[in-house]
């Protein structure tokens, strides 16, 4: 097994997560307890311990447990207070992948909200790049600021209250970004503010927005504005449930299911040799409730099924689209700067002698950043 | 100048010889290309040398106009399709589409060009000569001009080869090889998998490449790779090849020797820094047609003699619905017919580009440290049994993800995760990703289908323990529950 990864602290931010679906970030206090709805637990007994540990409860004793994780962008996005509307994880990895977020690139984003999408446009810059984010309302602004000092992320993420649509991108960073997005209510109000912050190579710009409307009306300002390659689309994920269900593969037993008395009978024998919680049968289905067979519910049931003649159930792993597809439903649109640069007169005649050598300058950028601490992505 | 400041180390900002590029015909279709002086290169149905894109900034758009001629950069930012949006009054109602309304015939239109009469006047011929032009809506008007305009003076953006562009370009043509991996779906999975500069990453990849090539843009030369040789058949790392090499820390490494080492064998595996000919680092323990040949042999590239054993994506029979799959009807066996003519050529190999074996010090390092995150594309590998190997050299805590285009290959992963207690939070999940046309008055749907995408398994690796002992039986045994289940499982 291997033995490397961080141990807990005092003061850390865990993801507690209690199956099946429970998720919850807590700031590790060694003189206090955490609760939740299945128990109590002594956080004196979490430090010291890596990251992906299992915890019992003290209270009440071998209640169900607690996996200690450690924090990454995706699942603070799970676990974050919602200020606002937050982007979720389909469109964060298209603007993630469409932006060309890299090590090494200044993106610009507005408005901030709740940070969602921030920390995995952090981490895609990291190291060399920065994040400078906007937003106008001063609590949340602040309230940002302070989680991403708190997640080691101050040395890359730049949090500024400021009134976009209004004022647009601070001046010092025209010609400074590779990527701009924008998750506001009037984003096409910022689209020339966009064009002259973006780098006149290779910048590109994303706009969120849940009505067709703002999205014609940003896109006509793309286009008005020298943006080019317009891609609107949307994104979501759904689920698939994964459970293990009992079916019926002796269909004479029992029989009558449509008369009175004989067939109530036969259904609670089909009922009792069903688990709670693990099974489930064509009627009654709770939806909402993942059947989550191993995390969540108890009971093995070889024992009470006693049927010792021909089986009439037989087991089936199976998967059914679940009901929360995420990602806010909103569009998603994406464009280039036009580039008007002239052609480099030095970089053809350079090039033409001797194709450059590629990969010696990612050599060169191996050596020249060795890996250091502060550099380092630390969620 | 402006265009210098900031650029990202790497990334180069302006085309020059020997780059990898994507150039995009018409926004529409993608060809790969790596610049070379005077190469002839064909372009939907032109052929040209685009040695005038040498010099020009990357995103540089242009056009071609007339057979043989140079490509000509096109600098007024082109954005049609802004015209009026309805004309009331016309209509398409007495438009007959029996292609009678075209008096220009396909030699007239060859002889116009043969006396080198350029794409635009040609277009102006055709409108002038189709006796219902006029008769269209404005709307209809701009799309056949559109229509003809792609076909006779095309144009072409010149892109670097990110990940997202080759994975949409190779989706393009061969879905199938890809694992069915979207760019949707690998733009998710680099997400769930926390890839980011400075990790240590776990990669298996059947895909052609595309993941390594991917991860490896993602952590922009910080940190290690570790391409896991899983075993099956040679790997043509056909969409690596497409990218810019971006790091120098690519390494290749068997998954036995990966074992081993964490087992505290003292792992004494074929990887030296150096490229040593095929089938000479296994000494004679392994046959070279053994499975278990040279930890990273799956890994080399052929080079043949004249080009760069590079098979033309446009060559390659799409590979669409197959109900059968197995590895070599399925994933191998159309490139490997097309390869057979040259395959009777002598042809050197060598690792592809970036890419060097692991040596035992570094394999022993990461089985003692773990990895801090593990992404999956390969289809044919079995998910489960494949993860039961790889989970053990994870980090507690790392995240992981797998894609398959299988959907009950993932979930029945999911299900023996779960029951090993060896993973949490563990989903599959299904992507939904449509395009739109946004136009005034004329916004809808994308018509073209993205085609089907692969499927997604993520989790966090955990470790489990039992309860300290002396706690209340009751809720203890009811956490057992499912270990029953498993009992009952392996019966199956
Ligand atoms: C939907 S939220 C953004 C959510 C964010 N993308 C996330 O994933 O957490 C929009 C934010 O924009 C802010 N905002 C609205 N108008 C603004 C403006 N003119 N300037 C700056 N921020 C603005 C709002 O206060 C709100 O916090």
């Amino acid at each position: 097994m291997a033995t490397g990864g961080r141990v807990i602290r005092d003061g850390d931010t865990v993801v507690a997560f209690s199956p099946p679906n429970n998720t919850r970030a807590v700031t590790v206090d060694a003189a206090s307890a955490f609760n939740n709805k299945n128990g109590s637990f002594d956080m004196r007994d979490w430090i010291g311990r890596p990251f992906g540990c299992t915890v019992w409860p003290a209270k009440p004793p071998g209640g169900p447990p607690l996996y200690l994780l450690a924090l990454t962008p995706e699942l603070w996005t799970v676990v974050l207070r919602h200020r606002t509307q937050i982007l979720y994880l389909p469109d964060i990895s298209m603007v993630c992948g469409f932006l060309e977020a890299r090590p090494g690139v200044t993106l610009l984003e507005s408005g901030t909200g709740s940070g969602s999408l921030s920390h995995a446009l952090a981490r895609a810059v990291t190291p060399g790049g920065h994040l400078f984010t906007f937003e106008y309302h001063k609590e949340r602004a602040d309230w940002a600021r302070e989680e991403f000092e708190s997640h080691g992320l101050q040395e890359v993420v730049t949090v500024t209250q400021r009134d976009i649509e209004v004022e647009g991108f601070p001046d010092e960073l025209s010609g400074k970004a590779h990527g701009v997005f924008l998750d506001l209510p009037s984003p096409w109000k910022v689209v020339q503010s966009a064009h002259s912050s973006l780098r006149s190579i290779g910048g590109r710009i994303s706009t969120f927005s849940p009505c067709m409307e703002q999205v014609q009306k940003t896109v006509e300002r793309m286009r008005a504005c020298g943006f080019t390659d317009v891609r609107v689309m949307e994104c979501l994920a759904r689920d698939h449930q994964v459970k293990t269900v009992k079916f019926l593969t002796n269909f004479t037993a029992g029989g009558g299911n449509w008369e009175g008395r004989q067939g109530k009978r036969a259904r609670t024998q089909f009922e009792a040799a069903k688990a709670p919680g693990q099974t489930e049968g064509v009627e009654g289905s709770k939806p909402t409730q993942p059947a989550d067979s191993v995390e969540g519910g108890p009971g093995d049931v070889d024992a009470e099924q006693g049927l010792e003649d021909e089986p009439t159930e037989k087991d089936m792993c199976v998967s059914q689209p679940g009901w929360n597809s995420r990602g806010h439903t909103g569009y998603l649109v994406f464009a280039r700067k036009w580039v008007e640069v002239p052609e480099q007169g030095w970089a053809k005649r350079a090039t033409t002698a001797a194709p450059r050598d590629q990969a010696a300058a990612c050599d060169s950028v191996v050596r020249r950043t060795e890996p250091s601490a502060e550099a380092e992505v630390p969620l | 100048m402006d265009s210098q400041r900031g650029a990202v180390v790497g990334d180069p900002d302006y085309i020059a010889e020997g780059d990898k590029v994507v150039l995009v015909v018409n926004n529409e279709k993608h060809y790969f290309e790596t610049l070379k002086a005077g190469r002839k290169v064909k372009l939907g149905n032109k052929t040209a040398i685009l040695d005038v894109v040498f010099g020009h900034p990357y995103g540089s758009v242009f056009q071609l106009s007339s057979e043989g001629a140079d490509p000509t950069r096109v600098y007024k930012a082109m954005n049609t399709g802004q015209s009026a949006a309805v004309t009331e009054g016309r209509s398409n109602k007495d438009l007959v589409d029996d292609n009678s309304a075209q008096q220009l015939t396909a030699q007239d239109i060859q002889l116009m060009k043969d006396s080198g009469k350029e794409g635009p006047e040609i277009i102006d011929a055709l409108v002038a000569n189709s006796s219902t032009f006029q008769e269209r809506t404005e709307f209809s008007q701009d799309k056949y001009k559109k229509k003809k305009a792609k076909k006779y003076c095309p144009y072409f953006t010149v892109l670097r080869p990110t990940a997202m562009n080759v994975c949409e370009g190779v989706f393009q043509y061969a879905a199938g090889q890809l694992g069915y991996l979207r760019p949707d779906i690998l733009a998710i999975m680099l997400c769930m998998g926390n890839v980011a500069a400075h990790k240590k990453v776990l990669v298996v990849d059947t895909c052609l490449g595309l993941l390594i090539g991917a991860v490896s843009e993602k952590m922009g030369g910080f940190g290690d790779i570790c391409v896991a040789d899983c075993g099956g058949r040679r790997q043509k790392p056909d969409a690596l090849k497409k990218m810019q090499p971006r790091h120098q820390n690519i390494y290749a490494a068997k998954l036995s020797d990966l074992k081993a080492a964490q087992e505290g064998v003292d792992v004494k595996c074929a990887g030296t820094q150096s490229d040593q000919p095929p089938g000479s680092s296994q000494g004679a323990e392994a046959g070279p047609s053994s499975a278990e040949a040279g930890a990273v042999e799956r890994w080399r590239e052929e080079i043949m003699p004249d080009n760069e054993g590079e098979i033309p994506m446009e060559d390659r029979v799409e590979d669409t619905q197959c109900s059968t799959a197995t590895e070599s009807d399925r994933f191998g066996s159309q490139p490997e017919q097309l390869l057979e003519g040259s395959q009777r050529r002598p042809r050197s190999q060598q690792l592809v580009a970036g890419m060097q074996h692991a040596d035992s010090a570094q394999i022993n390092g990461w089985a003692e440290d773990g990895f801090d995150s593990c992404l999956v594309a390969a289809p044919l590998h079995h998910t489960s049994s494949l993860m039961q190997q790889l989970m053990p050299l994870l980090k507690p805590s790392a995240p992981f993800a797998a894609s398959s285009p299988y959907l009950h290959a993932l979930v029945e992963c999911r299900d023996d995760l779960l029951r090993g207690r060896m993973a949490a939070m563990v989903e599959v999940q299904e992507s939904f990703w449509r395009e739109y046309q946004v136009l005034p008055e004329r916004t809808h749907p994308q018509m073209d289908s993205k085609g089907p995408g692969a499927y997604l398994l993520s989790g966090v690796k955990i470790i489990f323990s039992d309860p300290p002992p002396g706690s209340a039986p009751n809720g203890a045994r009811a956490h057992r529950g499912g270990k029953g289940g498993r009992g009952k499982r392996q019966r199956r």
